[in-house]
C-alpha cells in the first residue's frame, strides 16, 4: 500500500460510503478508485470484514440492476455503485420509527411483487387498479408518487418499473417466495 | 400494375402496419399473438409492392414484427427466470393478505441502506465561514393597507360607477347573452385592466343579487347566471372563488 497505509483507507472508504452525498446513497467505482487508488477492491474486502460484525453488508450493484461482486471485471466494477445496506431485517416497530407506515411498506409489496411478476414492467393504470383494491384512492397516489422519489420505482413512459433502490435494498426472490407463505 | 390495384396494396400495408402497432401497444400477453399468419401476409404483400411507398411500408411493417419477436424473446427469457411468478397469482395472494402481512413480507425481503446525515467538523467550519460572509441588509417593513377608492381608481375602476351603472350594464349584457355565461366568457379578453374592471363589477354583481353563481366541479366550470330581480335574500353561507385574471 501507498504511505497513508491500509488503515488510513479504510476510514477513507468509511467516509465515502457513509455519508450521503447525494440523494442516492452510495459511491460509484470510479469515485472509489479516485480517492483510494487502482487498489480500491482490496481496501473495501478489508472494509467488510471490520463492519459486518456490525451487522452491515456492502453490495455491489451493476448499471443493469444486478448484484456483482468485489471480484468482478474493473469495467463493470467502475460503474457499479456500492452501497451499505442492513445485514437484518428491521421490525415494524423499527420502520415506524424511521417514518414509514404500515401501509406505505404493504403497498410498496404490492408494487414489487407485481412488477416482479411481470417481468421488470408494468402500467401505471395496473398497479393504480391493483393498489385500489386496498387503499382509498388519494392513498395510492401519494404513494405511487412516494415510491418513484424515494427510488424504489422508476417511471419509464407510460410504465412503471423497479428503481435502483429496489435493485439495491430488496431481495426481490425472497418477496416473491414470501407473498406465498415461504 | 394498375392503379387500384397500387391503392389496394397500399391500404392493405397500412391496415397491416396498424394492426401490428396496435398489438404493440395492446398490453396483451405478447406470446399469444399468433405472427406467422401476419408473416406470410406481408410476405404476399411485399411480393406485390412495386412503389416506393409500398417500400416504406414494408420496412414499416418489418420493423414492428421486429419489435414484437424482440417482446415476445424477451417475454421468454423472464417466464424462464426463476423469479417469474404468474401475475395472477400473486394478485390473488395480494388481495387476500391483510395489509399488515404484506408490510412484513417486505420487511423480510428488505435490506435498508444505511448512511449518516450528520455534519461532520469541516461541513460545520464551511458553514460558520458562510455565515460570516455573509452580507447585512435590511428589509423596510411598510404595513399593507387595505384596497382603497384611490387603488381602485387607478386600476380604472371608480367605486361609484361599480354599483350604480356599471353593474347594471354587466347584468343587462349578462341576460343580452342568454343569462348564463362561463365566468371566463363574461370577464371578457380585452386588456388586463379592462378584465379586472370586469371581475370586480360581476364579484358585485353576485354579492348584490344580480346574479348567482353556479359550479361544476368536476369539469372544473364556473358560470354566472342572471336572476330577473335582485335577489333580497340572505346568502345562507358565503365562499371565496380563487379566479385568476391574468
Amino acid at each position: 500500500m501507498e504511505a497513508s497505509g491500509l488503515p488510513a483507507k479504510i476510514r477513507r472508504a468509511a467516509q465515502l460510503l457513509f455519508f450521503k452525498s447525494h440523494r442516492i446513497p452510495g459511491v460509484k467505482g470510479w469515485e472509489l478508485k479516485r480517492s483510494l487508488g487502482t487498489g480500491y477492491a482490496r481496501v473495501l474486502r478489508a472494509f467488510r470484514s471490520q463492519v459486518e460484525p456490525l451487522g452491515i453488508s456492502l453490495r455491489v450493484i451493476g448499471d443493469d440492476g444486478t448484484e456483482l461482486s468485489l471480484d468482478s471485471p474493473e469495467e463493470m466494477l467502475s460503474t457499479a455503485r456500492f452501497v451499505l445496506v442492513l445485514a437484518d431485517p428491521l421490525r415494524v416497530s423499527d420502520a415506524k420509527t424511521s417514518g414509514w407506515s404500515v401501509d406505505e411498506l404493504a403497498g410498496l409489496t404490492i408494487c414489487l411483487a407485481s412488477i416482479g411478476s411481470r417481468g421488470g414492467k408494468t402500467t401505471r393504470a395496473e398497479l393504480e387498479e391493483l393498489l385500489r383494491q386496498k387503499f382509498p384512492k388519494w392513498k395510492v397516489r401519494n404513494f405511487l408518487s412516494k415510491y418513484v422519489k424515494w427510488g424504489y420505482l422508476e417511471e419509464s413512459n407510460d410504465s412503471l418499473i423497479l428503481g435502483w433502490r429496489t435493485n439495491a435494498e430488496v431481495d426481490l426472490k425472497s418477496l416473491l417466495k414470501y407473498i406465498f407463505g415461504g | 400494375m394498375s392503379e387500384t390495384s397500387e391503392r389496394e396494396v397500399e391500404r392493405e400495408l397500412r391496415d397491416l402496419v396498424s394492426e401490428l402497432s396496435s398489438l404493440i401497444r395492446s398490453g396483451e400477453d405478447i406470446l399469444s399473438i399468433q405472427l406467422e399468419p401476419k408473416m406470410a401476409k406481408l410476405k404476399e404483400l411485399i411480393r406485390r409492392s412495386l412503389e416506393f411507398k409500398h417500400i416504406e411500408l414494408d420496412m414499416e411493417a418489418v420493423y414492428n414484427f421486429a419489435l414484437l419477436v424482440y417482446a415476445q424473446s424477451k417475454s421468454l427469457r423472464d417466464r424462464s427466470s426463476v423469479l417469474y411468478v404468474d401475475p395472477f397469482l400473486i394478485k390473488l395472494a395480494i388481495l387476500g393478505s391483510p395489509t399488515e402481512r404484506l408490510a412484513e413480507i417486505f420487511l423480510r425481503a428488505w435490506r435498508p441502506s444505511a448512511g449518516r446525515d450528520v455534519l461532520s467538523h469541516e461541513m460545520m467550519k464551511k458553514s460558520y465561514d458562510y455565515w460570516n460572509d455573509l452580507k447585512t441588509y435590511s428589509i423596510e417593513l411598510e404595513e399593507s393597507e387595505p384596497l382603497r377608492g384611490e387603488t381602485l381608481e387607478s386600476l380604472g375602476i371608480r367605486y361609484d360607477e361599480l354599483i350604480s351603472e356599471g353593474m347594471m350594464e354587466m347584468c343587462e349584457e349578462l341576460r343580452r347573452r342568454g343569462g348564463r355565461l362561463l365566468y371566463e366568457e363574461l370577464v371578457g379578453g380585452g386588456t388586463l385592466n379592462e378584465r379586472l374592471r370586469r371581475a370586480v363589477l360581476i364579484s358585485f354583481m353576485l354579492s348584490y343579487g344580480y346574479a348567482h353563481a353556479e359550479k361544476e366541479p368536476l369539469k372544473k366550470r364556473f358560470w354566472v347566471v342572471a336572476r330577473e330581480q335582485a335577489s333580497k335574500d340572505q346568502p345562507k353561507s358565503t365562499e371565496s372563488l380563487v379566479t385568476i385574471v391574468s
